[in-house]
C-alpha cells in the first residue's frame, strides 16, 4: 500500500516536471507562440472553449461517434465471429478476404466512404464500424474456439441446446479474449473518428484540430490534442472498468491455494 | 460371480431415478479418415455390459480403447456397427439428455464457477434442479470427501479434488451409464488408490452400469467386475476376464493371490 502511494507520488511528480520543463523551453528558447504556445495560455485555451460551450460541441461529437461506431462494430464483429467460429468451411472461404481486409489500411478508405455516404455522420460511423469490426470479430473467433473440446463433448451428452452452450460455456470462455479484442478495438475508433472527422463534417475534435492548424492558431489546435487525449483515455478506461465488473472470478486468481492432505 | 450376473451383494440395480443400463456393443468397427492412409482403430467388438456392471478395458496405447468409448458414448459415429442400449422401456439406439455420465483424464471443470455450480451445471441445463437434487449433491460431495469445498474454485483444489469434483458431477445426473476414460491417469499413485476405494463406495450407492478404460492392470482388477483386454491397432478383444473377488473391496485385496493370479494374467497378455 505504501509502495503504490509512493508510486502515485512519482507520477505525478514526473507529470508536472514535464509540464515544467514544457514551460522553461518555451519561456527561454524564447519560442513563438504560433509554434508552440506554452501549458500556461494552451490551458487558458481549454477554460475558453471549455466557457463558451464549443468544447463540449466538439467533444460530445466526437464521443457520440466513438459510441455508436464502437457498438456496431462490435456487434457486427461478435456475429461475424460467432458464425465464423461455428462455421469451418464459410471461414476456410473467406480466409483471404478477411485477412486481406483487416490488414489493408482501413483509413485510406476514408475519401471513399465520402464519395459512398456523404460528408455527413455516415461515413464517419462506416470508418469506425470498419475498424472496429476486424479485432472484435477475430477475438471474438478464437476465444470461441478456446473452449476445451471435453466442454463441448459434455455439452452434446446433456444435449445442450445451441442457446445453452452459448450461456453456459460459450461466453464465459471466450470472454478474456473478446475483452482483449475489445481493448484493442476501442483505440481503433478513437483513431478512426478524429481522422474522419478531419476530412468529413464541421464538427468534432478532428475537425477542431484541423481547424486550429489550418487557421494558425496553435493554441486552439493544442488544446483539441489534449481534450482527444482525454476522450480517448476516458473511453479506454471506460471499457476496463466494465471488464473488471464481469471478470471478477479472474480477478481473484491469486487466491491461496489449498493445501490439501486429501488429495 | 458370474460373467454376465448381476452385481453380488443384493446390489439394487438401478438409481433413484431409472434403471441402469445393459449396454450391446454388436460388431463395432472404426476406421478413422487421416491424412493420408486410412487408420484402422477398431476391428468388429462385439460386448455386452450387464446393467450394474463394471467393467473395465485394458490395451496398449492406441489401440482403440478411448474410440470405443466415444463411439458408445455417441460422441463418434462408428464406421461400422452399432451400440444397444437396453433400459426397462426397451432397447434404444440413443439414451436421453444426462443419461450418460462422462469422465475425462482431466477435470474438465469450469474454471469460473465453484465446485457446487459445477457439479449443479448439468442440472441446469437438463432442467431438472430442485430440492432433491440438491440433497443428492449434498450425499455426493460428502461421500466424495468434498463437504466444505462448495464455495471454492478449481483452481483452489488439488488435481485429486478436480477429479473427485467431476465425478460428482457426472454422478449427480444419476446416469444410467457411467464412462470414465483412465480418469485417474494424471494422478500420483496415492492419490489413484484412494480414488479407487471412494469411486467403489459411490458405485455402491448409486448403482450404475460401468465402463471404464484404463492404463494400469491392478486398478482394473480392483475395480472390476469383468476385465476386457485388447490387441493393438486395430484393436480386437483379445480376453474377456471375470474378476471373481469378493465386494466390498479393500486395498488389501491386491494381496491375495487371487488377485495376483489375474493380474499376472492379464500381464501376460499384454506382453
Amino acid at each position: 500500500m505504501k509502495r503504490r502511494l509512493w508510486d502515485t507520488v512519482i507520477q505525478i511528480g514526473v507529470f508536472f516536471a514535464v509540464i515544467l520543463a514544457w514551460h522553461l523551453y518555451v519561456t527561454w528558447g524564447n519560442v513563438p507562440s504560433f509554434v508552440l504556445p506554452g501549458p500556461g495560455p494552451v490551458l487558458a485555451k481549454i477554460v475558453e472553449i471549455a466557457k463558451n460551450g464549443s468544447l463540449w460541441r466538439h467533444a460530445g461529437m466526437t464521443f457520440y461517434e466513438i459510441v455508436v461506431g464502437f457498438a456496431f462494430g462490435t456487434a457486427l464483429g461478435a456475429l461475424v465471429g460467432y458464425v465464423l467460429a461455428h462455421w469451418r468451411t464459410l471461414e476456410n472461404l473467406l480466409q483471404p478476404y478477411i485477412l486481406f481486409a483487416q490488414t489493408a489500411p482501413k483509413i485510406a478508405l476514408i475519401p471513399l466512404f465520402v464519395i459512398w455516404f456523404g460528408l455527413g455522420m455516415t461515413s464517419k460511423i462506416v470508418l469506425i464500424v470498419s475498424n472496429v469490426f476486424f479485432p472484435v470479430m477475430i477475438n471474438t473467433m478464437l476465444g470461441l474456439r478456446s473452449v476445451p473440446a471435453e466442454l463441448n463433448e459434455l455439452m452434446t451428452l446433456l444435449k445442450a441446446s445451441r442457446w445453452q452452450r452459448l450461456f453456459h460455456i460459450e461466453i464465459p470462455s471466450a470472454f478474456p479474449l473478446f475483452m482483449a479484442g475489445l481493448r484493442l478495438a476501442i483505440i481503433q475508433a478513437t483513431i478512426a473518428a478524429i481522422v474522419a472527422e478531419w476530412i468529413a463534417g464541421d464538427v468534432g475534435l478532428g475537425f477542431l484540430l484541423v481547424y486550429g492548424n489550418t487557421t494558425y492558431d496553435a493554441h486552439l489546435l493544442l488544446a483539441a490534442v489534449v481534450a482527444t487525449n482525454v476522450v480517448g483515455i476516458a473511453c479506454y478506461l471506460a471499457l476496463l472498468a466494465i471488464e473488471r465488473r464481469l471478470l471478477r472470478w479472474q480477478a481473484q486468481e491469486t487466491a491461496a491455494h489449498l493445501e490439501n492432505t486429501a488429495a | 460371480m458370474g460373467v454376465a450376473s448381476v452385481p453380488s451383494q443384493g446390489r439394487p440395480v438401478g438409481s433413484s431415478r431409472g434403471q441402469a443400463a445393459r449396454i450391446r456393443i454388436l460388431g463395432v468397427s472404426h476406421t478413422y479418415a487421416g491424412r493420408g492412409m486410412p487408420v484402422k482403430a477398431l476391428e468388429n467388438i462385439n460386448l455386452t455390459v450387464e446393467p450394474g456392471q463394471f467393467l473395465s478395458i485394458i490395451g496398449p496405447s492406441g489401440c482403440g480403447k478411448s474410440t470405443l468409448l466415444r463411439i458408445v458414448a455417441g460422441l463418434v459415429r462408428s464406421s461400422d456397427g452399432e451400440v444397444v442400449f437396453e433400459v426397462d422401456s426397451g432397447p434404444v439406439r440413443e439414451l436421453p439428455g444426462g443419461d450418460i455420465g462422462f469422465v475425462f483424464q482431466d477435470s474438465v471443470l469450469l474454471p469460473w464457477k465453484t465446485v457446487w455450480d459445477n457439479v449443479i451445471f448439468p442440472l441446469q441445463v437438463l432442467g431438472r434442479t430442485g430440492p432433491q437434487a440438491e440433497a443428492t449433491i449434498r450425499e455426493l460431495l460428502e461421500l466424495a470427501g468434498l463437504r466444505g469445498f462448495e464455495r471454492a474454485l478449481p483452481k483452489e483444489l488439488s488435481g485429486g479434488m478436480r477429479q473427485r469434483v467431476s465425478i460428482v458431477r457426472a454422478l449427480a445426473m444419476e446416469p444410467r451409464v457411467l464412462l470414465m476414460d483412465e480418469p485417474f491417469g494424471a494422478l500420483d499413485a496415492l492419490t489413484r488408490d484412494r480414488l479407487n476405494i471412494e469411486l467403489l463406495r459411490l458405485w455402491d450407492q448409486h448403482p450404475m452400469t460401468i465402463l471404464f478404460v484404463t492404463h494400469s492392470i491392478e486398478e482394473a482388477v480392483f475395480l472390476s467386475d469383468r476385465v476386457v483386454v485388447m490387441s493393438p491397432r486395430p484393436g480386437r478383444i483379445v480376453e474377456d476376464l471375470a474378476i471373481e473377488l469378493d465386494r466390498p473391496r479393500a486395498i488389501e485385496v491386491r494381496d491375495e493371490p487371487a488377485f495376483r493370479k489375474y493380474v499376472a494374467h492379464l500381464r501376460g497378455l499384454l506382453g
